[in-house]
């Protein structure tokens, strides 16, 4: 466990990836991969979630109780290992994701101000 | 507490984790490798997998527990390798546990605590104590007046601080010695009334109060090597170290009798509280 490297543009924010993941995971059960490819996807490649960090949150919020897994086949007939949000993920999830927008709008509002 | 059970449930499937660990990399690099087209590009992307699955694997056990089990085994290994040193390190390591035992319980019992008091078991010593640094220090006089004030489980509290001071009749050298500075009642708090003369009243505490010479039998302390009596007067002096503490009487002479009387608790005392005796 060394020490972080210095991220490239567009890394995420610490401590945004749960919640992304969260968030990814509230429309349908899914794999890291597509985890991953999702929120790159819908960012419009902004943000690049490195699987040095996905994985670690991945098995972090399963033993959180947040998300549960379990063994899947993928789109391509893959042995796969979905993702599922738990009740406890989902409350965890609004309640980041409001805080969230509280902090990003307060930002804006900052930087708007001439 | 969650964590803690699925941990334990991970305990038993332990080859079970691995495998999963595995084929959820292997996965995501075949993956990988046919969005990027080459497993050698995936691989590249991918970073260290081995870093990955340890950092994974390490949050569902209970890595410092293991790392100690294989500490303790790797000691006891290299212990058993060197039966030489092994044994050497015992005996040395029994002697020395054997002989502190032996003399502390030797000192212990040959060493009388009851310093001279007759009911030293009712005796208690309140200090204040700074909780984050378990720190103890003595009371102020402010609280010690507000303790004896309010107390209604001591039959008597009494302050005292030892302090060192030099002392001179004027025509020799002075000579140090360990003060007591002691509120007017510690006397009779602990039960000791003097021979000769008469104990410190409250008024003997105010300032500009008159000295009092009286005598204390202070043969009874345990480790006073002196016989005879010490006599007991109150200091006045103004460059006498302990005129400021002019609130608090003054015992001199007796001082070492006292003294001997508090060593044994003197790093822990600065306020005596004597219950019924």
């Amino acid at each position: 466990m060394g020490k972080q490297k210095p991220q490239p543009d567009g890394a995420l924010v610490q401590g945004t990836l749960d919640m992304l993941v969260l968030k990814t995971l509230t429309r349908a059960p899914m794999h890291g991969y597509g985890i991953a490819q999702s929120i790159q996807q819908i960012s419009d490649e902004v943000l690049r979630v490195e699987e040095g960090s996905l994985y670690p949150a991945l098995h972090r919020l399963e033993l959180d109780g947040m998300i549960d897994s379990e063994w899947g086949v993928s789109e391509n007939n893959r042995r796969a290992k979905f993702y599922r949000l738990t009740a406890q993920g989902r409350k965890q999830f609004s309640k980041e994701a409001s805080e969230w927008k509280r902090l990003a709008e307060a930002i804006a509002r900052v930087l708007e101000t001439a | 507490m969650r964590r803690i059970r699925k941990k334990i449930r991970a305990l038993w499937l332990r080859r079970r984790l691995d495998r999963d660990l595995e084929d959820e990399l292997r996965f995501h690099l075949e993956m990988k490798a046919e969005e990027s087209g080459g497993s050698l590009e995936a691989r590249r992307r991918f970073g260290n997998p081995a870093a990955w699955k340890e950092s994974c694997r390490d949050m569902w056990t209970f890595v410092t527990l293991e790392t100690w089990w294989r500490d303790i085994r790797y000691a006891l290994r290299t212990l058993g390798r060197n039966p030489g040193f092994t044994v050497v390190a015992v005996i040395a390591l029994a002697l020395a546990i054997g002989a502190d035992t032996a003399i502390f319980t030797i000192v212990n019992g040959a060493l009388s605590w009851n310093l001279g008091l007759d009911r030293i078991d009712r005796v208690v010593v309140i200090n204040a104590t700074d909780a984050t640094h378990s720190q103890q220090f003595g009371a102020s006089y402010p609280d010690f007046l507000d303790f004896r004030a309010r107390t209604k489980t001591l039959a008597g509290l009494a302050a005292y601080s030892l302090v060192p001071a030099n002392l001179s009749d004027g025509s020799g050298l002075p000579e140090r010695y360990w003060l007591v500075q002691m509120s007017a009642n510690g006397f009779s708090a602990a039960g000791m009334k003097p021979l000769r003369g008469r104990d410190f009243t409250p008024t003997d505490e105010r300032p500009g109060a008159p000295p009092v010479r009286s005598t204390f039998d202070w043969r009874r302390a345990p480790g006073n090597t002196h016989a005879g009596y010490g006599s007991i007067r109150q200091r006045q002096s103004s460059r006498n170290p302990v005129a400021r503490w002019s609130k608090l009487a003054v015992a001199s002479l007796a001082a070492k009798a006292l003294h001997s009387l508090v060593e044994p608790l003197m790093h822990l005392v600065q306020l005596a509280a004597l219950v019924g005796v």
